[in-house]
């Protein structure tokens, strides 16, 4: 009996500890810390539960029909304070273009509202079976009736374009971040590889000056050549170059910083010396060194058994189409409303 | 799970967009709350936002764009009176900002009142329709990682025929009801087939910045950031269009009204991510790479935020008139078979490219396959993996496709049955 408790209790454990996989980081699990009952530990429903204890809910009811009288109430009220931020956005930009008449706030000329490449798009979706003079004079109409929308004085416009701009009728995906749950997440690690005299591959990871961490996907370099502060003063051999994080976190003067674009391991000219067999093999080296890579900085963050299971799960999770966007939270707008299921952190 | 929303689904206020100011983000916002048992509760509580990292334009509803020709007298009367209201409306020093945010309120409260007149029965419809998918006993509510998430969630609502052509099905054109009953009738869908997160198929144009930002591994940034980070904003030489798309131009003679149609679905969702963005989140484009970063002036940053009302209001006004030509067409002969396409996987709908545009093909980052699950256990594919040269990827990217797909292609001497080996995008 007793036996049969503490199998459900660490699989109660465990399975939450998957369940938190996209919610924080998980550092290594002594095994005496999963004995620890805590708030944390609580099944899924029941924290939710206790939460919303803390908030005082009415219930409005359970049919169709409460539920639309309500979201028509709440989309209103919604667009209401929308209106207002809108009323007064246009009334700033009214003031501005009185005050600052040089600066030549407002709408640009007619032409540059008009677009001249609608042909492509109504060949591309063309609902009607049309020969191509039909299909021309669809084109026609359709700039006579875009001329007609938009040949309107400047004000006018102004104040069209802002109520548009709310999007009362659209709908939107909005994708929230969410932080990754291992490093190896945040991007591939940067290589470079050189050829020697000899003909012999090195292949080298690019780290952080700063922090020693590998280099992931966005890097920065410090345009005025500071140095590393590992290194001699004298002449700097190489410029500053540090990770996002560290660039995130102000560790060197942002406006000394420009960005690098991510390079990849084998740049054409080492790939032009190479026979196509030399290449691939370089290549799976390149690959190796990188999964070897991620794995040390994974466990070194979150354990060994956590980042294995991590590591699979998210693995699988990214290839498959339940996590399309992989570790984000998604919400779908319509107007002013919001709707959304899952974790909000 | 989702808080304050006993475990189901939260139907809230968004973010406030940023139209150039803002003179209060809500704070105390109503809260709607559905139980998986499908009881609805209610509640009012301060809601905090998240930073927003993408947009993904799904439905196009047209609301002053000129589509609805029932509604056209009451959008010019809307504009009018907004417009007034924008006008006559003064700040008052001496009064306290609660006072002075009452005579926005009653404009606002009075505008909303008109347009509730002529769109609330519009509106209804389309809550009905999400309202509906809610209550069916085939939606499930309750939040779960692997078989319900939030990404999942969001397409179930939209699963369905209403939202699945890029101009609406016959059954839903307003203009040719003799009836006027609600309809789902929109300018535009850029809805992805239900399979959201299948393998983008390659159609041999360009993947714009939303794909390559979201498809691509997991990123700390925002798109905007990403595009600015591989240099392709910000700069002074950059056009404008260039710099409010994060995208290159396509000519030399590019305008806003223009670029949006390079890459419809990329681009607007762009624009939409611009009005979630905050004025901090720019900063003033300088000619003098030694020059400290600085925040935009008030008239630069009015500037930009019009830029981008501008660019969509184009947009907007250019859908509606392609699809009301085909409409009015339609209505001539009413015979024709009205089949428009179906959208092809996110977040693109069918983009234009110009002459000179080379076929842009991406590849998936070897460190992020499969992994065993211990170390030493390798159990990554035995496949060459391909790395394309930097010039023939976007803009030294690193790109996203299956390798197999990839290597056929370029093992084809010539590009001979370049349409048989189309790479395979995930």
């Amino acid at each position: 009996m007793f036996r049969l408790v503490a199998v459900a209790y660490f699989y109660l454990v465990f399975t939450q500890a998957c369940e938190e996989q996209y919610t924080q980081p998980r550092p290594g699990v002594p095994l005496i810390h999963l004995l620890t009952v805590s708030h944390s530990t609580l099944p899924y429903h029941a924290r939710a539960m206790a939460d919303d204890k803390a908030i005082t809910w009415t219930k409005v009811g359970n049919r169709a029909g409460d539920l639309l009288r309500e979201l028509t109430a709440l989309y209103w009220e919604a667009l209401e304070t929308e209106i207002t931020n809108a009323i007064y956005s246009l009334n700033h930009v009214l003031r501005l273009r009185s005050e600052h008449p040089e600066a030549e706030i407002g709408p640009a000329s007619l032409g540059q509202r008009m677009s001249a490449r609608l042909e492509a798009p109504m060949q591309a979706w063309a609902p009607l079976n049309l020969n191509w003079q039909d299909q021309s004079a669809c084109h026609g109409a359709a700039q006579q009736t875009l001329l007609e929308m938009q040949n309107v004085d400047d004000e006018y416009l102004l104040a069209r374009m802002f109520l548009s701009g709310l999007g009362m009728l659209d709908i939107d995906e909005i994708v929230e971040y969410r932080e990754a749950t291992l490093p190896s997440q945040n991007g591939p690690p940067e290589f470079e590889t050189t050829i020697d005299e000899q003909g012999n591959a090195s292949i080298i990871s690019i780290t952080c000056d700063n922090c020693d961490r590998p280099i992931r996907e966005t890097s920065w370099k410090c345009k005025l050549g500071c140095e590393p502060p590992a290194q001699d003063s004298g002449i700097p051999l190489n410029p500053f170059r540090i990770c996002m994080s560290c660039y995130t976190a102000g560790l060197h003067p942002k406006h000394h910083m420009v960005p690098m674009p991510h390079r990849y391991a084998i740049p054409a000219d080492v790939q032009a010396v190479l026979t196509p067999t030399e290449f691939w093999r370089l290549r799976r080296g390149v690959q190796h060194h990188q999964d070897d890579l991620d794995l040390a900085e994974d466990r070194k963050t979150v354990g060994i058994i956590w980042n294995a299971i991590t590591r699979k799960l998210s693995s699988w999770a990214r290839s498959d189409k339940r996590f399309p966007l992989g570790n984000i939270h998604a919400g779908l707008t319509y107007g002013p409303l919001v709707f959304e299921t899952g974790v909000s952190r | 799970m989702l808080r304050r929303s006993r475990g189901g689904v939260r139907i809230s206020c968004r973010q406030s967009l940023n139209l150039g100011r803002q003179w209060s983000k809500s704070t105390q916002s109503t809260i709607l709350a559905i139980d998986p048992h499908r009881h609805l509760y209610k509640t009012t509580r301060p809601l905090e936002h998240q930073p927003v990292q993408a947009a993904i334009k799904q439905v196009v509803g047209g609301a002053f764009s000129g589509y609805h020709p029932h509604l056209r007298a009451l959008e010019d009367l809307v504009i009018k009176m907004f417009f007034k209201a924008a006008e006559k409306w003064r700040e008052q020093p001496l009064k306290s900002r609660r006072a002075n945010e009452k005579g926005l309120r009653q404009y606002a409260k009075t505008i909303v009142g008109v347009i509730k007149l002529g769109m609330d029965d519009h509106v209804q419809h389309y809550l009905k329709t999400l309202t509906d998918t809610l209550f069916d006993a085939k939606t499930n509510l309750c939040w779960e990682k692997y078989e319900n998430n939030c990404q999942n969630f969001c397409d179930v609502l939209l699963t369905g025929d209403a939202f699945a052509h890029v101009f609406p099905s016959k059954d839903n054109l307003r203009s040719l009801r003799i009836k006027g009953d609600p309809c789902s009738d929109y300018v535009i869908s850029f809805r992805t087939d239900p399979g959201l997160g299948e393998a983008v198929q390659s159609t041999g144009i360009s993947i714009g910045p939303m794909t390559a930002f979201l498809k691509q591994v997991h990123r700390p940034t925002n798109v905007l950031l990403y595009q600015e980070s591989q240099g392709r904003r910000n700069s002074p030489e950059t056009p404008l269009c260039a710099r409010v798309f994060a995208w290159h131009c396509q000519s030399e003679d590019c305008d806003l009204a223009d670029h949006v149609w390079t890459n419809p679905a990329e681009l607007v969702s762009v624009l939409q991510f611009h009005l979630l963005s905050e004025r901090n989140d720019y900063k003033a484009a300088s000619a003098d790479p030694e020059a400290e970063e600085s925040p935009m002036t008030d008239i630069e940053w009015t500037r930009a935020r019009l830029a981008v009302l501008q660019a969509l209001d184009s947009f907007q006004t250019s859908a509606a008139s392609i699809s009301m030509a085909f409409q009015d067409r339609l209505k001539s002969e009413p015979s024709q078979m009205w089949e428009p396409p179906r959208p092809p996987s996110i977040p693109q709908s069918l983009p234009f490219q110009y002459d000179g545009d080379e076929i842009h093909m991406q590849q998936e980052d070897p460190g992020s396959g499969p992994r065993g699950w211990f170390p030493g256990h390798d159990s990554s594919s035995n496949k060459p993996q391909i790395e394309l040269p930097a010039e023939y990827t976007l803009l030294g990217e690193r790109a996203v496709a299956i390798m197999s797909t990839i290597g056929t292609a370029l093992n084809q001497e010539g590009g001979e049955n370049k349409s048989n080996s189309q790479p395979t995008l995930i």
